[in-house]
């Protein structure tokens, strides 16, 4: 009972996790996701320039949920999530154009890729500890892997291009709305992960780990296994969603993905609402769509002063977002992020 | 000969990153806030200037001065108007809202700038600095490179005197190490804090305008520089000037010596990845409450030796 009391303690907290889960609320989250998704989909149908803009609001809603479950849960400001998405993106187009492996099998692929560089992001953030170190290092980590991409003969300053469609099995995903019902059943089932994480005492205690890691440390639980679990998740989210990118758009280069990327992640998942689970859908949705709509009325290039001007909003007035503020409000009764739509 | 030539040109990019990181040191070094929009400031400086003398013909030490005077109220309201509102959060949640709130500043910023003055670059002259140069030792250096390089180290100098001598100076650094402590004691905590952010974003103003009459005039002009000056700060050790002023220079000249063997994405490259190798090995070495990685290692070092003796 003396060195290896605290992993025993963890590991039987952690076997006893899934039979804990809230089924009834995580199928609510992923049912509500899946129904409006597809209440949207006539207007996909309807006009290809919609559809595209549908396309892309889905692709950076996987994308932020899964930067989102870093940001929010264990409060770890990782500021990399363009160069995890970008590493997915990079390794499913290889796989697929040079060793013509089936997509599906490719996407998996690229999210274990950026699991596993997220997991030695995950280790040392946590070996740094201090928010502000945390978020110099990981900002200049993204830089290295600009330079690295950018400098590799495969990917070079013009990207990948000529990525092809996604496909499952005899499936190919070729007209906008096809690719608009395979990107929804991925947000679907990310926002699925998502919601187990946050309805399973492993999201609870990550949640914990950022309030008051002491306390969780005297009561026998590892607070480093927590934020280490919600970094690799949410790198392989990330670099799914950056596979995702890569093959809807038929192009992934490095320029795409710098620090403009990560900010506009960031905002997606700060203005949806940090750490709550259909956050980063409001967030894109709002983010990717507001631009499109102030360009049709003639004002174009706004999205600077929108993305910089929400940002300084959000942060003086609103810091738990649009979702978050509205939970607050019907319900308020403290912090209920956690107990979403309970 | 080349090695001299290479010695004087990395005086001179180091000049370029101390003259960013002079203005730096105080806002992110001393005042603890990482302002990511000091780039902006930076460029807003050299706008200004050009502004008042190509757009509307004022003589250049008024143009100075305008920009000081602007980029200086601008640093105020931005204290006043968003910083000031973020001082009592917890430590991750301020880390957090002042890099967002300074991003978003960034954005918009460098947008108005592209709006009012155009994307295209703009040459600034400066009182016919660039075309006076100076031989000696078979190296030619312009005016203006002479000029960026004593003002670097006239910078240092000056904020030197500014922390450590002057009633602000020391009211700063009481107030960073205990803010109800400094309060209790007497310093008029908003006054002082809102002193130095001006005073910061002035010389940031007016780095702008040498940087810009050295190379030309672009509302990003500031943004590699920002994370140059994040690496000459750190590594300098937070909040040290003198620790600061070597560190721009050896970056300087670290990079025009490594020009000669390596391409430029490599050095970067490595500059990066030494300061992500500086955090790892402050996190392994440090144990609580020291802050010196130099102290730390020399003391393990000791330990060593003393042991093994």
């Amino acid at each position: 009972m003396s060195a290896d009391t605290e992993s025993g303690f963890a590991n039987r907290n952690l076997a006893v996790d899934m039979p804990g889960v809230e089924w009834r609320a995580v199928a609510k989250s992923v049912g509500i996701t899946l129904l409006l998704g597809l209440l949207a989909a006539p207007l996909v149908a309807g006009s290809s320039y919609i559809g595209y803009v549908a396309l892309t609001v889905v692709i950076f809603a996987v994308m932020a949920s899964g930067y989102n479950l870093m940001l929010g849960w264990p409060n770890l400001l990782v500021f990399c999530p363009a160069a995890l998405a970008i590493i997915g993106g990079v390794t499913s187009a290889l796989l697929v154009n040079v060793f013509g492996v089936p997509y599906l099998v490719a996407m998996v692929s690229g999210g274990v890729v950026a699991a596993v560089i997220g997991g030695f992001i995950a280790f040392s953030a946590i070996a740094i500890g201090s928010s502000f170190e945390i978020i110099i290092a990981t900002l200049a980590f993204e830089e290295i892997v600009y330079y690295v991409f950018t400098n590799w003969h495969a990917v070079g300053p013009t990207g990948i291009s000529n990525v092809p469609a996604p496909t499952a099995g005899p499936l190919t995903f070729q007209t906008q709305l096809e690719q608009y019902l395979f990107l929804l059943v991925m947000l679907t089932i990310s926002i699925g992960i998502v919601a187990v994480f946050d309805r399973s005492l492993t999201g609870t205690l990550t949640v914990a780990t950022s309030e008051n890691e002491d306390l969780l440390r005297s009561i026998g639980y590892n607070p480093k296994k927590y934020k280490f679990i919600a970094v690799v998740v949410g790198a392989l989210l990330l670099g799914i969603g950056g596979s995702l990118y890569a093959h809807v758009n038929g192009l992934i280069t490095p320029g795409g993905f710098t620090l403009d990327q990560t900010v506009f992640l960031l905002v997606i998942a700060v203005v949806g609402g940090i750490r709550t689970v259909h956050g980063p859908i409001v967030g894109a949705i709002v983010l990717v769509g507001l631009p499109e709509v102030v360009r049709m009325f003639g004002l174009s290039n706004m999205k600077p002063y929108i993305i910089g001007g929400m940002l300084v909003v959000v942060v003086l007035f609103f810091p738990r977002g649009i979702l978050g503020g509205l939970y607050d409000a019907i319900d308020n009764r403290g912090d209920l992020s956690w107990q979403f739509w309970k | 000969m080349v090695l001299l030539e290479t010695l004087v040109n990395g005086l001179i990019q180091g000049s370029i990153y101390a003259l960013f990181a002079a203005s730096f040191t105080i806002i992110f070094g001393v005042m603890d806030i990482p302002n990511m929009a000091h780039a902006a400031l930076f460029a807003g400086g050299a706008y200004v200037f050009y502004q008042a003398t190509i757009l509307t013909g004022l003589p250049w030490p008024v143009g100075i001065v305008v920009a000081v005077i602007a980029i200086g109220l601008l640093g105020a309201i931005l204290e006043r108007g968003i910083f000031a509102r973020l001082y009592d959060r917890t430590e991750s949640e301020y880390v957090f809202a002042i890099i967002l709130a300074t991003l978003g500043l960034a954005r918009i910023f460098e947008r108005a700038f592209a709006q009012v003055w155009g994307h295209e670059p703009k040459e600034v002259p400066l009182a016919g600095l660039q075309s006076g140069s100076l031989h000696a030792a078979g190296v030619t250096v312009t005016s203006l490179e002479l000029l960026v390089f004593i003002f670097s180290i006239a910078s240092f100098a000056f904020l030197y005197w500014v922390i450590n001598h002057t009633e602000t100076g020391l009211g700063l650094q009481a107030i960073v190490q205990d803010r109800d402590l400094a309060r209790l004691k007497g310093v008029n905590v908003g006054r002082t804090f809102l002193i130095a952010f001006v005073l910061g974003s002035s010389m940031a103003g007016v780095a702008g305008v040498l940087n810009a009459a050295m190379f030309s005039l672009t509302p990003d002009m500031g943004s590699s520089l920002l994370i140059k000056a994040f690496i000459v700060v750190i590594l300098g050790g937070i909040g040290r000037v003198v620790g600061a002023a070597v560190a721009g220079y050896a970056l300087g000249i670290y990079e025009a010596f490594a020009i000669l063997y390596l391409s430029s994405y490599y050095i970067y490259a490595t500059e990066f990845a030494v300061l992500i190798l500086f955090f790892l090995l402050k996190a392994v070495v440090l144990s609580e409450g020291e802050d010196d990685l130099g102290a730390a290692i020399a003391d393990r070092v000791r330990g060593l030796t003393e042991v093994t003796r």
